[in-house]
């Protein structure tokens, strides 16, 4: 499992894009879901996994517990090295760096960082290999 | 040579852009290869905090700069320059701003603004140092001007990075070297 971390526009997608072959895509903002990743994973291609903090987002107004979504995704995380593992295809993790403003002003916001945070700190103790993008370039930290 | 250094808010990239570009300059001198050194600030001096930082930044640098202080047109200075001139641009946010809210400039007409800087320094043979700042690390924001600016500058970004030689983040005034090192 691979996550490719940075900020808003720092050229992640075309990192990867240029980087892997043939990929399968499950985008948030694209309005798919996140248990769709199943359905999507073509045989013999990477899938990629982009829109995280839109789908947090979404739980946030479900769920009161930060530690509730954090534990669903790091199961999810869990079922997914898993799948790869079997598949022997490789899973590729985009995620929006969103740490390093301000403190936001709404509550909603800061569950939102401190959540995406967490849930970034866990996809990277999966994965072999992090990648952090800064303004199209890509430096590999783990 | 082109150069792009970006890091954030008092990271010391305005100092570190500085002493790259003194250097580039006194190195030309040594080599009898008399060029000028610029400092273009983008920033104006509109308001008091602004007047105050401006001074702060004026008092660090040396007398052998030549300061130009020009908010739209980077285009009408660059022309000018020489070969083994070295010309700091600080900052890119700043100039982005103000062609985005006060020239109403589009992204791809920045673009072609800031690829016209680049080809200038190229043909020109002159050292060009753009200074910018991240500030695509935050919460997503909300509102569309600011996104929309945020994505703009990000673009002008990894325009300059594929064309510079060197490009340098600086954290807590360290510099960490992303492409070519010296």
């Amino acid at each position: 499992m691979q996550l490719v971390i940075g900020g808003a526009f720092s050229g992640k997608r075309k990192i990867v894009k240029d980087t892997i072959g043939t990929c399968s895509w499950v985008s948030a903002y694209q309005e798919d879901r996140i248990a769709d990743w199943e359905t999507r994973w073509l045989h013999g291609t990477t899938l990629v996994i982009e829109g995280w903090e839109k789908w947090i987002a979404d739980e946030l107004t479900t769920s009161e517990s930060n530690d509730d979504i954090r534990s669903l995704y790091k199961a999810l995380f869990q079922t997914l090295f898993e799948e790869e593992q079997r598949r022997k295809n490789k899973i590729v993790l985009i995620m929006l760096e969103m740490g390093k403003g301000i403190v936001p002003l709404q509550k909603k916001d800061r569950r939102l960082r401190d959540i995406a945070g967490w849930i970034a700190q866990d996809a990277a103790q999966l994965s072999d290999q992090v990648d952090y993008v800064w303004n199209g370039l890509a430096r590999r930290l783990k | 040579m082109i150069i792009f250094i970006s890091g954030g808010a008092r990271s010391g990239k305005s100092h570190f852009s500085e002493q790259t570009a003194l250097s580039l300059y006194n190195q030309g001198n040594e080599e009898n290869q008399r060029g000028c050194l610029y400092y273009i600030a983008t920033a104006k001096t509109s308001d008091e905090e602004m007047v105050e930082r401006i001074q702060i930044h004026q008092q660090d640098r040396g007398k052998e700069w030549k300061t130009v202080e020009e908010s739209f047109d980077l285009e009408r200075i660059l022309s000018t320059c020489k070969k083994e001139d070295v010309i700091l641009i600080d900052c890119l946010t700043i100039w982005l701003s103000n062609v985005m809210f006060e020239r109403d400039y589009s992204l791809k007409k920045a673009e072609m603004a800031v690829n016209c800087w680049l080809s200038l320094a190229r043909e020109g043979q002159f050292h060009l140092l753009i200074v910018s700042n991240d500030v695509n690390a935050g919460i997503p924001f909300p509102d569309k001007a600011v996104l929309t600016y945020i994505y703009s500058l990000q673009r002008l970004h990894q325009t300059i990075v594929e064309q510079s030689e060197l490009v340098v983040e600086v954290q807590a005034g360290i510099p960490t070297y992303w492409k070519g090192e010296r």
